[in-house]
């Protein structure tokens, strides 16, 4: 197998065993042999524009670079001779002298390869004029800034855009000492097309992307990091928290996470974190200035349950309430007893709770199917990875949507069809190796149709089932395609809301669509908002508290657009809700870490209900009993859950 | 069009080039100075060019020159073989020329009667190369 | 309809700028009005080489030769040569030497030591007439290759000739096709680079505008050797001419099933198309050159993987210059074996150079190699012009270098001129006579490159930059003796360091007139003088008080009134402060009066001069 063979080099005299298929530097470093770079990053493509990582190789007479050069079997290559190590240093002279690179006043001075590469090769003076150009600074963005007088041109933040978000928003401009990174050829971010995915800011090596939030609040050293998932969607993403004094700075994609390596979108990087929003620190009856003690608001909940008695309970939950919370309101479920049921108070409820695909499957397609659905807005990152493979050529992108969607651009075909009109059609398609004419298309289009039907080309459709927004469900019928023998074909479906899945496995049939409550008066509601600020939620949560008799609200901070209840609890953060799990879209089970320590008398979402619980029925303080402890069990229980749904849908 | 058709368009499309190669069996020159025109140079040029079309005879290049000489003698013209053998006639007509087509260039046969007398011909013989 | 005369008028584009189209309106207004119509024939050809004559006229078959031709000219060389047999006196050229009138180009000295082979049908063919180049013996080679040979036999033909690329480096044309031609895939590519962007060179753009088909046709030999489907024409946008007769030349070789499906019916299908470049010199660098075809922005990427392996989109790609092309017709028609005996052992064939600088006969000439720059110069170029002396050659355009004079024996070819310090490059050859200084020789070669940088690599974008400011340190009079030690640091850092080839030779006109012309350089940095009195702040003006008669020309063109009336006398004298050294009064004096010199500090009086700076 290529990549597997070993191969045999002798690096500074010492021997060094490599693979075949890796480069040079990937040799060395795999051998713990530093060799500086500027423009390599490992997760995208290699351009070896920076000149630093130039070695020595016995037989040629030019200096390699060893970030593009394929080490081969019995090479004899030299890194550190002093030549070179000048070399590097005049190169670093040369980048330092370019544009203003004067450390004190730079956010990422301590944390920038520029400045530890002119340390590291005792740059203790710069020998060539200094050429500083007066460039401009990019402020348009609310999330970050560039500033071109810091920039090296190493073309990361380029790569990054166009190879993993997949927007090439951001490209070079002009030639020669002119060269500047032009967002839109002359635009600038916050007009742009840029996504503000912040991907670009977390690859630049040196201060000229930079967050804006962040900014002087702490450099790399002061912060501490730690991993979670991220909050925002479905996809599940991992994210790198760093904080400082038990506060958030700055949030960037987790590089060692598989699903995303160190990338993510503009909610999970900047929007999850609420800086500014106040927080409720204590109980309350009413309105903000009724704030009393626990044990009163508790009996205050006795009470408005027995006033409400014999009518059905509801609890509202955010999808965003960890598979932990699930279980509690499983058991609160019950103490509300047997009218009460749950709903998810942000989205509405897919008709089918079972995982579908995996995003390999997305990365390996050749034709990429979008019914009715708009990942660019339900799950971003998800989006990106269509793109990506769009923007490399590597698949083809049919959009079919009667509305417009944010992919249409990129996408070779765009077919205005209902999505039983998209499934006759990829039927007939696959049977007769192309479609009939009814399909109005003009000619390059319709030739680029029936390319993708002939051969046999890997097909995925990517489908969003749930009720649109009359309440009419759009479902994508896959069992006419299923049968289909020569068809490559495979389905992948976006769940939304982040923990969609998860808590749809724990309550079963006990949650319910949003949707059936709004205007019918019910009796108690207790509403699970956590720190979700998002307007959906509060639309619903203010229409079912119109509905309902008395509202308990459980929620994280002050917000103008959740209703007044009866009764609010204070609960923790996602940030503070300590060791627990979600369910992505795919089924993978995710880890959510505490990353700060909840306020002194804020418990999470999952104690409180607990609480609540306890009061209502002394009897299940402890729970049902039924919450899986360890990933292995919970992976079992899911297991079972999936099994048990895929026979009755069967059936 | 296959690789014989481009050969038979080549062969084709060299006679329209053939005057610019500079490899001819013969070469035709018509004197015309002002004498020459008088005594009626163009028509005999005319005459030749149209001759050597009827006969489809494409290589010859024609080209004319100032007076050579034998003013009393117009319409002079002189036919150069590629050997350089050069043969002068004079007091032609256009049907004189037209026969000189016929019987020297196509026949390649001198033709006798019209070349220029040896005598007032200074320093030259019949068949001198020049 | 056979015509007994062939004007050839050259419509190449020094002509055409020459007003080449008007002659033209000329020539058949005349033609209609004395009625020849039926027997001349006007034919545009391509660029005949010697553009400093332009607009060029060759009457055949006499095959007189006519130069700067204008309208009326025109008009008098129907009524007198063509109508009458008389040559027009007038637009013949005249021998240097001799003063005598020079009837043909066979005569001219400036054609009489050349050897055709690349140029062999320009100037002689309609290039927008695929029958004459078919008349040419034209796509015979291409029947031949697709009728009776192999890929592996037409390759072997180009090992045999020893063909070198003539697009600078010189690299082994039949071994790069092999390359190619073994790469594995079934999707390959055939390039044509003719973005010629050396300043001063215009061998491609001859070639393209006055014989496509040749290109057309050894790039459709590459395809089938190679294996290759598909072809491009990289031309850049700056030549409209050579873009338009080579869309017009595909199109005709369409329509002759030349090029397309099923060629000459012999089963092998190949294409090509033309993609203009918007006027980047780096995208002559191979890769940059991809990119651009790509869509991308054009900027050079390492190798390996080379072109030949992966180039386009990613498949096994063939890339050679227009020259080299042109090579490959004859090569297959006359045979390998034949082109290894023109020229020299190493480098084979001719080479096509632009000749241009202070030389009498400037344009295109084509010589076997081996010719040495002397033959070059003195014998096809006429030599230098007002008596001057010859000081240095600058061949390779920007990544080139300056030959001196105690080379000018060394024989062209691509080794030998790297051994002294230049390269071929494509073929730009400026002379340079006493005149020239070259340390603002290097610096306006310096000056392209910082210009082209690409802007990827920090040796070549910083790099060029910072030797700048160094050579303009010296010809502003301000370097000090370290300043050569600190350019050559930097000069050798960047060419280990940078990434492409412009910027690997980007220190080369610095090394090689340091190498040369050392001296100059310390004139500037230590006496402030600049021996060639070029640099504008190293020299002064004054006025000759024996010669000055007192007119007062100099005074009435001095942009900064610097030139006053001394005293009562009626002399004239320059205010050194005021002068701002423009030379305006230099060039309008008609008595010599003003001179220009430089001065400098000389070495004794240095240290008294450092004191008071």
């Amino acid at each position: 197998m290529a990549g597997e063979k070993l191969i045999n080099l002798n690096i500074n005299g010492k021997p060094v065993e490599g693979k075949q298929g890796q480069t040079i530097l990937e040799v060395c470093r795999g051998a713990g042999i530093e060799i500086p770079t500027l423009c390599y990053h490992p997760n995208l493509s290699i351009v070896g524009g920076c000149r630093m990582c130039m070695v020595e190789v016995e037989g040629s007479n030019k200096l390699l670079a060893s970030c593009s050069t394929p080490a081969e079997d019995g090479m004899v290559i030299l890194t550190h001779t002093e030549k070179l190590k000048e070399y590097r240093r005049l190169n670093l002279e040369f980048l330092f002298s370019e544009r203003n690179h004067i450390c004190p006043f730079c956010e990422s001075s301590g944390a920038c390869d520029l400045q530890n590469l002119g340390y590291e090769h005792n740059m203790e003076s710069i020998r060539v004029e200094y050429l500083a150009p007066q460039l401009e600074t990019d402020l348009s963005s609310p999330y970050f800034g560039l500033d071109h007088n810091r920039c090296i041109l190493c073309t990361r933040c380029i790569r990054t855009c166009d190879e993993i978000e997949g927007i090439h928003t951001l490209d070079l401009v002009s030639r020669g000492g002119k060269t500047v990174v032009g967002v839109d050829l002359h635009g600038e971010f916050g007009t742009s097309t840029c996504t503000s995915c912040g991907a670009c800011v977390q690859v630049c090596p040196t201060g000229a992307l930079y967050d804006k939030m962040p900014s002087y609040r702490g450099r790399p050293q002061d912060l501490e990091s730690k991993s979670t998932t991220c909050p925002g969607c479905g996809v599940g993403c991992g994210l790198t928290v760093q904080t400082r004094y038990e506060q958030i700075i700055r949030v960037i994609g987790d590089e060692a996470c598989p699903i995303n390596t160190g990338h993510t979108c503009r909610i999970g990087r900047y929007e999850s974190i609420s800086y500014e929003a106040e927080r409720i620190q204590r109980p309350r009856l009413g309105a903000k200035s009724d704030s009393t003690d626990e044990n009163t608001v508790l009996a205050k909940c006795k009470t408005l349950l027995s006033k409400t008695k014999g009518r059905k309970a509801v609890i509202g939950l955010t999808s965003r309430a960890t598979l932990e919370t699930g279980f509690e309101a499983k058991a609160l479920l019950k103490a509300l007893g047997d009218n009460a049921v749950a709903t998810l108070l942000d989205v509405d409820l897919p008709p089918s709770t079972t995982p579908c695909g995996s995003y390999d499957k997305i990365m390996d397609a050749d034709v990429i199917w979008l019914v009715d659905c708009n990942p660019a807005r339900s799950a971003p990152v998800l989006a990106s990875m269509v793109r990506r493979q769009v923007r490399k050529r590597a698949a083809k992108l049919i959009v079919c949507s009667k509305r417009r969607t944010d992919l249409d651009k990129y996408a070779d075909i765009k077919l205005e069809l209902t999505p039983s009109d998209v499934a006759k059609l990829m039927a007939q398609g696959f049977k007769d190796k192309c479609t009939d004419e009814s399909i109005v298309l003009d000619s390059p289009r319709k030739k680029t149709l029936d390319q993708c039907f002939s051969g046999s080309l890997k097909h995925i459709v990517i489908t969003s089932d749930r009720p649109d927004r009359h309440g009419q469900l759009q479902i994508f019928p896959k069992a006419e395609l299923e049968s289909l023998k020569d068809a490559n074909l495979d389905f992948f479906n976006i769940s939304v809301g982040t923990n969609t899945l998860g808590l749809s496995a724990v309550l079963g049939d006990q949650l319910v669509n949003r949707k059936d409550f709004v205007g019918k008066p019910f009796g108690l509601f207790i509403a699970c908002v956590g720190d979700d600020m998002s307007e959906a939620l509060s639309l619903t949560v203010r229409q079912l508290d119109a509905a309902s008799e008395a509202t308990v609200l459980l929620a994280s901070y002050e917000s103008e657009h959740n209703p007044i209840a009866d009764v609010t609890l204070p609960v923790s953060t996602w940030w503070e809700e300590g060791p627990s799990h979600i369910v992505n879209m795919t089924g993978e089970i995710r880890e959510v870490e505490s990353i700060l320590e909840s306020k002194a008398g804020i418990r999470t979402t999952a104690a409180t209900m607990r609480c609540l619980t306890a009061t209502f029925d002394p009897d299940l303080k402890d729970g049902t009993g039924e919450l899986p402890h360890g990933n292995r069990a919970i992976e079992d229980f899911l297991k079972n859950v999936w099994k048990e749904r895929k026979a009755a849908s069967n059936e | 069009m296959d690789i014989n058709d481009l050969k038979k368009l080549r062969d084709e499309a060299k006679k329209d080039l053939e005057l610019r190669s500079g490899e001819h069996a013969y070469k035709i020159t018509i004197s015309m100075g002002t004498v020459g025109i008088a005594a009626g140079a163009r028509d005999v040029m005319k005459a030749v060019i149209d001759e050597l079309a009827k006969r489809e005879i494409d290589d010859i290049p024609v080209t004319i020159t100032g007076s050579l000489g034998f003013d009393d003698q117009e319409v002079v013209m002189s036919v150069e073989s590629a050997e350089g053998e050069k043969v002068t006639y004079a007091r032609l007509d256009t049907q004189k020329a037209r026969e000189v087509v016929a019987r020297h260039i196509d026949g390649g046969e001198r033709v006798k009667e019209f070349i220029v007398g040896i005598a007032e011909l200074p320093g030259n013989t019949e068949e001198n190369a020049s | 309809m056979n015509y007994r005369t062939h004007a050839l008028l050259c419509a190449g584009a020094a002509c055409l700028s020459s007003g080449a189209d008007e002659v033209q309106k000329k020539l058949e207004e005349t033609i209609r009005e004395v009625d020849l119509k039926n027997e001349v024939k006007i034919v545009r050809t391509g660029c005949v080489g010697s553009c400093d004559l332009a607009p060029i006229l060759i009457i055949e078959p006499d095959s007189v030769f006519y130069q700067n031709v204008k309208p009326r000219d025109a008009e008098a060389i129907v009524r007198e040569h063509l109508l009458k047999g008389r040559v027009y006196e007038k637009c013949l050229i005249r021998d240097p030497d001799t003063r005598n009138l020079i009837m043909t180009q066979a005569d001219f000295s400036f054609f009489r030591r050349q050897q055709k082979i690349v140029l062999g049908n320009c100037g002689i063919i309609d290039p927008e007439n695929i029958r004459e180049y078919i008349a040419r013996d034209g796509y015979q080679a291409l029947g031949k290759v697709l009728g009776s040979m192999s890929a592996d036999e037409v390759i072997s033909e180009l090992e045999t000739s020893r063909l070198r690329g003539r697009g600078g480096a010189g690299f082994p044309v039949g071994r790069k096709w092999r390359f190619v031609c073994n790469a594995p895939g079934d999707k390959k590519f055939v390039v044509c680079n003719a973005d010629e962007g050396d300043p001063g060179a215009f061998m491609d753009r001859s070639v393209l505008e006055g014989d496509p088909h040749r290109v057309l046709e050894a790039m459709t030999i590459a395809g089938f050797a190679v294996g290759a489907q598909r072809g491009f024409l990289y031309i850049r946008a700056e030549y409209p001419l050579a873009i338009r007769r080579v869309e017009l030349a595909i199109q005709q070789a369409r329509e002759l099933n030349l090029l397309g499906e099923n060629i000459l019916n012999t089963g092998f299908s190949f294409d090509l198309e033309v993609r203009v470049g918007a006027g980047a010199f780096v995208c002559g660098e191979e890769t940059a050159l991809l990119a651009s075809i790509q869509g991308q922005r054009g900027m050079p990427r390492p190798r390996p993987p080379f072109p030949a392996i992966k180039g386009l989109w990613g498949c096994p790609t063939l890339l050679n210059n227009v020259e080299t092309y042109a090579n490959i017709v004859p090569i297959i028609t006359n045979g390998g074996e034949w082109f290894s005996k023109i020229g020299t052992e190493r480098s084979t064939g001719t080479k096509v150079f632009a000749l241009a600088g202070k030389i009498n006969n400037t344009g295109l000439v084509e010589v076997p190699m081996g010719m040495t720059l002397r033959e070059i110069i003195y014998e096809i170029g006429g030599g230098i012009p007002g008596g001057k002396k010859f000081k240095a050659a600058q061949t390779g355009g920007p990544s080139g270098g300056c030959i001196p004079e105690e080379h000018l024996d060394t024989p062209v070819e691509y080794d030998t001129l790297m051994e002294i310090g230049s390269m071929m490059g494509s073929g730009g050859l400026i002379v340079m006579d006493e005149d020239s200084c070259m340390v603002d020789v290097a610096k306006f070669f310096l000056e392209f490159c910082v210009d082209e940088s690409c802007g990827k690599c920090p040796p070549c974008r910083v790099g060029t930059r910072q030797m700048h400011r160094i050579l303009e340190k010296f010809t502003r009079g301000e370097a000090e003796l370290e300043d050569i030690e600190k350019l050559e640091n930097l000069t050798e850092m960047i060419q280990k360091m940078s990434l492409c080839g412009l910027g690997q030779t980007s220190p080369n006109p610095i090394l090689s007139t340091l190498h040369h012309f050392r001296e100059e350089y310390v004139a500037h940095a230590i006496e402030k003088r600049c021996p060639a009195k070029v640099c504008s702040a190293l020299v002064q003006y004054s006025i000759d008080e024996e010669k000055c008669t007192g007119c007062g020309l100099c005074s009435r063109v001095c942009p900064v009134e610097a030139i006053t009336k001394v005293d009562d006398r009626k002399l004239f004298a320059i205010e050194e402060t005021r002068c701002t050294r423009c030379g305006a009064c230099l060039d309008v004096c008609r008595v010599d009066a003003v001179t220009k010199t430089s001065v400098g500090i000389p070495a004794e009086e240095r240290e008294e001069w450092l004191a008071k700076n």
